[in-house]
Formats: structure tokens, sequence, C-alpha cells
């Protein structure tokens, strides 16, 4: 077996893990606690808000959308490509039921903030 | 999530961008970094990129080394693939590329600038069941096997990889990506119609790879075990020295030079030799035991302790007593009997008298080894013999040095050591039979050891020290003088032993060979019995030899077939007659000596002398009318040759004394014959015995039958002396002849001769060719001659 290979199994290794359908890419997340619930920010620069959608299921919650290469035209080609495009999708959970919560959703400086209130127990 | 289930692609065909790649499989879910340097491949990526989703196709090409492929050389299945990332470059397109699904290409739609195909999705197989299930877990085991045997230091969990798979077609993926695969492989499990299918090519391919990668690690495993073993024996002795040092035993070097110098200590050595001895002590002492200087030098300190310094026997200076000895072992040989009690006698009124150095020159069997053992024996000295038969090495006698690799020390210092004195008797046998060739000549370093003058000073090459050999009593040995070197014949005492005479042969047989062979049978001297008669028949008609060597293994065969009768219960004491040799050693071997009774002329009567005694021989001589060579056969060598020739000009300048035509030596050739043919002869001494025969021939008379002659010829008519007289005189007895004509300068050899052989004979001595003729043809001599 080649050194080669050797470097690839670590790298397929990390592939592994973070394994999706592969024509999907994955926006980076963060996730905050707050005083009742969740601040999420999604990386979603360039993307239009009507592009995304949101979708929960118990305790999880989905972000779909695409992000389109909107300098496409006749003419011009990459010379360097590093932001992925089209289709994403990412899936995260959190411990709580997201049936039961508030969710508001705003974009800010490319940045899609999605607030989860736990609803009141009254 | 399930990605048989999915289709990116679905049941559409599309148009996409073809990217062949070498040498290498892109497979669903799998990453792999590519760079593309084509021109086509160029234009295929920027359009890919260009596109909304990225995507592209990525195919295999069959030949790796082809350029320009066309669609004959891409394989039909190839992978859509998304680029993650990419960057260009001057002169290339770096990216990151991720399979999708495997499609397969329906057709061509364009080939410029770029290879574009429309394509439909393959759909992955989705089959299960126990036969799919067991292959899985067969795989995920070998996998381990081989990722541990392949990288130890990897730390690959596979089954946690494994569990992070969508499933067996992905593991497999994945594997085959990790291990490397070659391309045909590659491709057939990417085409592979089944999940079973696929698994059984990474099962394969996994079997094949594990036992390749345990004879890898077999092999390099041996080759550590060898340096673990050399390792561990040195840490070993590490240890043995430290616990040595730790109970207080010394190092073994060290023992063996304390017992060396105690050795040393005891030792009687000259000043000037211990002195040496200690020297080399001290040096053995820095030398390292696993050196090979080490054992050289302990050798060598060894030798110079164990010689004879100046340890030494006392001579039993004892006359009657030596008197005694030497009779007890040899019969007669009183000259050499006289000669060692003289020595004897000296040496008690003079201690420090050189001994002399013998030489028994004689016959084989008349011995002259044994003659050596009894001298010793009689003079209380000890007695070491060595054999120079065949020596071509002046180093065997004299040693190697040092410096050569195996050196060892002369005979001559060898037998010293085993004989532990300094003043044993040493027999150099057969010393006439010593080789000489390019490495040296042994007869010269003989010369050194037996000159009485030089030998105190000896200096044998491995000892490099003087040892004193003039106490030695040295006695060598050979059967005939004349190849031994002039220069140490010089040296030597020559004693000569000639053969018995058939009366001597029965006393010593009666003597000596008798009681010894009955005592080596177990037979006592009652239970057999020889006769003298019998002992004569056997030697006169089983044995012809000069001593007694083969008359000994005659009677030791007698003796046997004897002692078998007493073995086998016969209790009836024997007699051995003459009438039972027969029987008991078989056909009589020797037929007497043919005496021709009557000569015709041109034959005469002679003697000669061989190693093993004496013979009758006859010289025949015929003319060769017509002819004027002279031919001469018979095996003669030169000197006999030349004395034919003296012969035949002897005759021609005195033609008119003997009557004889000279016309005759110019009308016809000569031929003279001396059989037997085939045995070689040489010498002299037969020159009167060819001149008779010529005399003979030329005057047409018969020699007289019954007288033998010896004796060599000159020019001028004179007869000069001849060696081995005894011997042919009782060659020419047992033969039943009773005249001999000799040179009357032989006559003093006539003591040598037993007295009743004396006084059966009749000796005609000659000093003149005239004599000779007057006494073997009487007739022809003219009176002018007398």
């Amino acid at each position: 077996m080649s050194q080669q290979s050797g470097r690839w199994m670590q790298a397929f290794a990390a592939s592994a893990i973070s394994l999706t359908q592969a024509n999907v890419w994955q926006p980076f997340v963060d996730v905050y606690r707050t005083g009742n619930g969740w601040l999420i920010k999604y990386e979603l620069a360039g993307v239009r808000p009507e592009d995304v959608r949101l979708s929960i299921n118990g305790p999880r919650l989905t972000l779909h959308g695409m992000r389109r290469d909107s300098c496409i035209e006749e003419g011009c080609c990459h010379y360097r490509m590093e932001i992925s495009y089209s289709h994403f999708e990412r899936t995260i959970e959190l411990p709580t039921d997201l049936e039961r919560a508030t969710l508001t959703s705003e974009f800010r400086h490319g940045m899609l903030l999605v607030r989860v209130e736990k609803e009141d127990r009254r | 999530m399930k990605p048989e289930a999915n289709s990116t692609l679905g049941s559409a065909t599309r148009a996409l961008p073809v990217l062949p790649i070498k040498n290498t499989v892109l497979f669903p879910f799998m990453f792999i970094p590519l760079s593309v340097g084509r021109a086509s491949s160029r234009a295929a990526v920027e359009a890919a990129v260009s596109s909304e989703d990225k995507m592209l196709v990525v195919v295999a090409q069959r030949d790796p080394t082809n350029d320009q492929p066309t669609e004959a050389d891409l394989y039909s299945v190839g992978t859509l693939a998304v680029i993650k990332k990419m960057a260009q470059s001057a002169d290339s397109i770096e990216m990151l590329v991720q399979g999708v699904e495997r499609v397969s290409l329906q057709k061509l739609e364009q080939t410029e600038p770029y290879l574009k195909a429309s394509v439909a999705a393959v759909p992955f197989p989705n089959d299960r069941g126990t036969e799919v299930e067991a292959l899985h877990r067969t795989v995920l085991e070998q996998a381990t096997k081989v990722i541990a045997l392949a990288q130890p230091e990897a730390q690959v969990n596979v089954q946690q990889l494994a569990a992070q798979t969508a499933g067996p077609l992905h593991l497999a993926y994945l594997l085959s990506s990790m291990m490397g695969m070659d391309l045909q492989k590659e491709q057939a499990l990417l085409e592979a119609p089944t999940i079973e299918e696929a698994l059984r090519l990474i099962h394969n391919f996994l079997a094949h790879e594990s036992q390749v990668l345990e004879l890898r690690n077999q092999i390099a495993g041996r080759a550590q075990t060898e340096i673990d073993k050399e390792q561990r024996e040195y840490m070993l002795r590490h240890h043995m020295q430290a616990i040595q040092r730790e109970l207080g035993e010394t190092n073994p070097e060290k023992a063996e030079v304390e017992l060396l110098r105690e050795r040393l200590d005891q030792a009687k050595l000259p000043d000037d030799i211990r002195k040496e001895a200690e020297r080399e002590l001290r040096r053995l002492e820095r030398i390292p035991s696993a050196s090979p200087e080490h054992q050289l030098t302990s050798t060598y300190l060894e030798l110079l302790l164990e010689l004879p310094w100046q340890k030494a026997t006392e001579d039993r200076l004892d006359l009657p007593y030596a008197k005694q000895v030497l009779d007890e072992d040899h019969y007669d040989l009183e000259e050499i009997k006289e000669r060692i009690l003289e020595h004897l006698a000296v040496l008690k009124l003079n201690p420090q008298a050189k001994a002399p150095i013998l030489c028994f020159i004689g016959p084989p069997g008349v011995g002259k080894t044994s003659l050596g053992q009894s001298i010793a024996r009689a003079m209380g000295r000890k007695f070491e013999r060595i054999s120079l038969g065949g020596m071509h090495d002046e180093a065997e006698l004299r040693g190697h040095r040092r410096t050569y690799i195996g050196a060892m020390p002369g005979r001559v210092l060898q037998a010293l050591r085993r004989a532990e004195v300094n003043n044993p008797v040493i027999m150099l046998d057969e010393v006439d039979k010593l080789g000489h060739d390019f490495r040296g000549d042994p007869a010269a370093a003989l010369l050194e050891i037996l000159d009485p003058a030089q030998n105190h000073t000896f200096r044998d090459n491995y000892l490099d020290l003087p040892f004193d050999l003039s106490k030695v009593f040295f006695i060598t040995t050979a059967n005939a003088s004349d190849t031994i070197p002039r220069p140490l014949l010089d040296r030597l005492e020559i004693l000569r032993l000639s053969g018995y005479s058939d009366e001597e042969k029965v006393e010593i047989a009666k003597r000596y060979i008798v009681p010894r062979q009955l005592q080596q049978a177990g037979l006592t001297a009652e239970q057999l019995v020889f006769t003298d008669a019998t002992l004569k028949h056997m030697i006169s008609r089983y044995t012809r030899e000069a001593g007694v060597r083969l008359l000994e293994k005659s009677i030791g065969r007698v003796t046997r077939k004897v002692a078998v009768r007493f073995a086998d219960g016969s209790k009836e004491a024997v007699t051995v007659q003459p009438a039972d040799l027969a029987e008991l050693l078989g056909p009589e071997r020797v037929a007497p000596d043919q005496v021709r009774k009557h000569l015709p002329p041109g034959v005469a009567t002679g003697l000669a002398w061989t190693e093993a005694g004496g013979e009758v021989l006859y010289v025949e001589a015929s003319l060769l009318l017509g002819s004027r060579h002279l031919r001469l056969t018979g095996q003669l060598g030169d000197v006999m040759r030349e004395s034919a020739k003296t012969a035949q000009s002897f005759l021609w300048s005195h033609a008119k004394l003997l009557g004889i035509n000279p016309k005759q030596f110019r009308s016809s050739g000569l031929h003279v014959h001396v059989p037997a043919g085939a045995v070689p002869k040489d010498g002299p001494s037969a020159g009167i015995a060819m001149i008779t025969a010529l005399a003979s021939l030329y005057t047409d008379t018969p020699v007289r039958s019954d007288t033998a002659m010896t004796g060599e010829i000159t020019l001028t008519g004179l007869v000069l002396p001849i060696g081995g007289v005894k011997e042919k005189v009782l060659a020419a007895r047992r033969a039943g002849i009773r005249r001999v004509i000799l040179p009357k300068d032989n006559e003093k050899d006539l003591r040598e001769l037993p007295k009743h052989v004396r006084a059966e004979m009749t000796f005609v001595l000659a000093e003149t060719i005239e004599d000779v003729i007057t006494d073997a043809l009487p007739s022809v001599l003219t009176p002018a001659l007398v």
C-alpha cells in the first residue's frame, strides 16, 4: 500500500464524518444560548432570502436553500472557486421541542439569524 | 439517508462536460483532488464551474498515456461529480471534486473545445440478503487486519469508519479509495451491478493484500530477529563479565596469563630464554583475547616452556650392557655395534664429546630403523624418528616464521618437544629421498642441523632463538648413497648394512623372527617348530631380498595358519618341513637363478648390484654384418653404454694381440643386449663382462660358464674397483657359481663375507683386462699379450 493512500485515508476519514448527500453543501452555523431560548446564526452570504426555506421536525431544525452563482455570464469564468454554490442543507438538533416554540428569522449582513423562544408556561 | 435511494439526475438524461482522468476512478461520495493540465480538460472544468450546479462527469481513461482520449478510450461508466473548490494557475487547474453518483455515457455531444456527453444515471444497486451481510462483515474484519498490518501507527478504527458509512456499497468505495486498487479493479467496482458483486471484489483484493503484507512483515521480522540475537549475545557477555567481577573471579584471559607465568617460574630456562619468555608474556597480557595475535603468542610461549632447554636423560655408559642389548636385537652387524660401543667409551671418558652423526646405508629390510631403536635402548636415551621421505620444503625442518598464519616449529624441534629431553636419539629416515622445489631445499637445512660445529646454535624460524642440538644423537638412514647431496654426505659417518646371506637369514629367522612371530600368534616354541631346512627353503624359494622383511611376512603367514589349527582344538605340536610349505604358503615364488650351463661365443656372466641385493646378469653380443653401428639394448643407462663403447674401442686397438682381424670392426656392426630387457640398468661395473663378451664374440670362443665377473674398465686396460661386492658374491653363490673375477682393489671387501662363503668360493683378482681374459678365455691369448 503506497504512502499516498495513507494520506488519503485521513482525507476520507474526515469526509466520511461529515457525510451527507454529496451534491449539497452545508453552511457553517453558530448556536447561542439566550435567556429563554436559542439563537442560531447561519453563514449565508450571497443567498437570496427567497431561496431559503426552514422546516422543523420535533427537536430538529433543517435549513434548505441554494446559493446562486450570480456572476455567471457569457465570457466570464472562475479563476478560483472557494465558495460553495448550488443547493445547501443543514440540520441541527436542539434539546427542546421546536413544535412548541416560536421561531423568528431575519437576514443581517449576510447572516441568517433564527431566534427560537420557548413558549411561556402558563 | 440512503444514497442508494436517491438520484440527483433522476431518470433524466443530461449533457455535461466530461473530464477524463488517469490511473484512478472517482467513486460516489468520495472526495478527490485533481490537477488538470490538458487544454480540453481545462475547458471542461471551466464550463462546469460556470454552470449553476458546478457538475461534470469524471471518467477514467483506459490508457493513462493517451493525452487526447476519444470516446473509445474512455470507460462507458463514469461518475457525476461536483466541483467543491478550484483554483487556476498559469498552466493547470487544481480542484477538489466529490463524486455524486455513477452515470453511463450515452452519447458524445461534442469533442471541441471539450468533451461533452449526455449521461444517464445508473442507479445504485439495492440487493440485500444474508450473503451481502456476511460479506460485509468479512470485509470489515479483513480491512481491520490489513490496515493494522500496513500502517500499525495510523490508528484508523475501521469499525467506527464503517458505522459512519451509508451502507456496504459506500464502505466498499471508501476501502477501495483508501487501499489504492489498480484501475481495472476500481472500474469493475464502480460498474458492479450488485452490492454483492462489489463486496466480493473488495473482499478478494483485501485477501490478497493481507497475504502480501503478512509476508512482508515476516521478511522484515526475520531481519530484525537476527539483529536482536547479536545484540542479546553482546549484552549477555557484558553481564557475564560484570557478574565475574562481582564474584571476584578474574577474567579467563588473565587466568591464562597467570597460568603461563606460573609455569614460567617453575620451568628451568637459560637466562636469555627466560628474558625472552617474559617479554612475550608481558606482550600477551596487553593483547585482547579476541585478537588472533593472542592465540599466536600463547602458543609460542607454550612451545618455549615445553622445549627441553636443559633437561636431559643420563646416559647409561655401561659397555657390557650396551653390547648385550645390541646383540639381543640384531644378528651380526659387527662393524656397527663396534662403532656404537666406541662412542659410548668416548662419552665415558669425555662427557662433552660431540655425538657422531651416523648414516646407515643399506637395502630395505636389513634393520636400519630398528638398529636406531636399539642404539637408543643401549644408551638409555629416548628415541624419536623423523621421516624425510618426500619432504620438499625447507620450512618443514626449520619451521615457518611466526608472521605466517598457522606457523609451526620444524620437525626437529617438534621431535625434541615430544622427547622432552635434549639428548634423544633422533633418526632421520630416508635421507636419500629428500625432494626439493622452489620453496627451498630441505637438504640445506639438514646441513646445519647435522653439522656438529654449528648445530649447538640451531635457529628454528618459528622459535627464533638458538637451540642446542649438539647433544642429540642423530642417525640417518638411506637405501643408496648416490642420491644424498654431497655436502651432506661429507658430514655423515657412513655405515653400510649390506644384505644378508641365506645362512645369516636362517640365523636371524631362528633367533629373532620366529620367536617374535610365535609370540604374536600366541603360540609357544613347542607348538610350532621350523627346521633349518624349512627356513632355508623358505628363504630361497619364497623370498628374494637383501633384508628379511618378506621372510618375516612369510613366517608370519605360516604361524597364523598353524595358530588356526590350535584354535580349532588341535593339541598336536607342528614341525614344519620344507614339503609342507607348498600347502602353507602356496606355490614357490622364486625360481632359482637360471645358470646357463653352456655359453655360446659372445655371452659373458656379469654381476649387478641393486637396492634389493645382488643379481647375476648376462651380457650378450652379436655381430651385424654389413652394418657399422653399435647397438645397445636392455634399458642401459649412459654409464653402461659408455663402458660398452670403451670395451669395443679397447678390443679394436688391441685386435692384434687377441688375434682378431681388425677388418671385422669395419665390416660389421655390433649389438650388445643385457637381459632382462624390462629392468633398467646402469653403472660401470659390467665393464669386464662386456669386454669378455666382445672378445669371445670376435674370437669365436666361448667364455667359461662357471665364472661370473664384475669390474670397471678403462681404455688403457686397467680394471677399477666397484661397490657392492658382498651382495654380488652372494648373488653369484645363490646362482650356483663358485668362481668370481673381481678387481684387485676390491680384495679388502672380501672380509665382509661370512667365512664359510669365503671358503667355498674361488676369487680371481684382476688388475688389468689381460688378467680377465687370461682367466675367462684362456685359449685366445697370444703369447705376445702375456
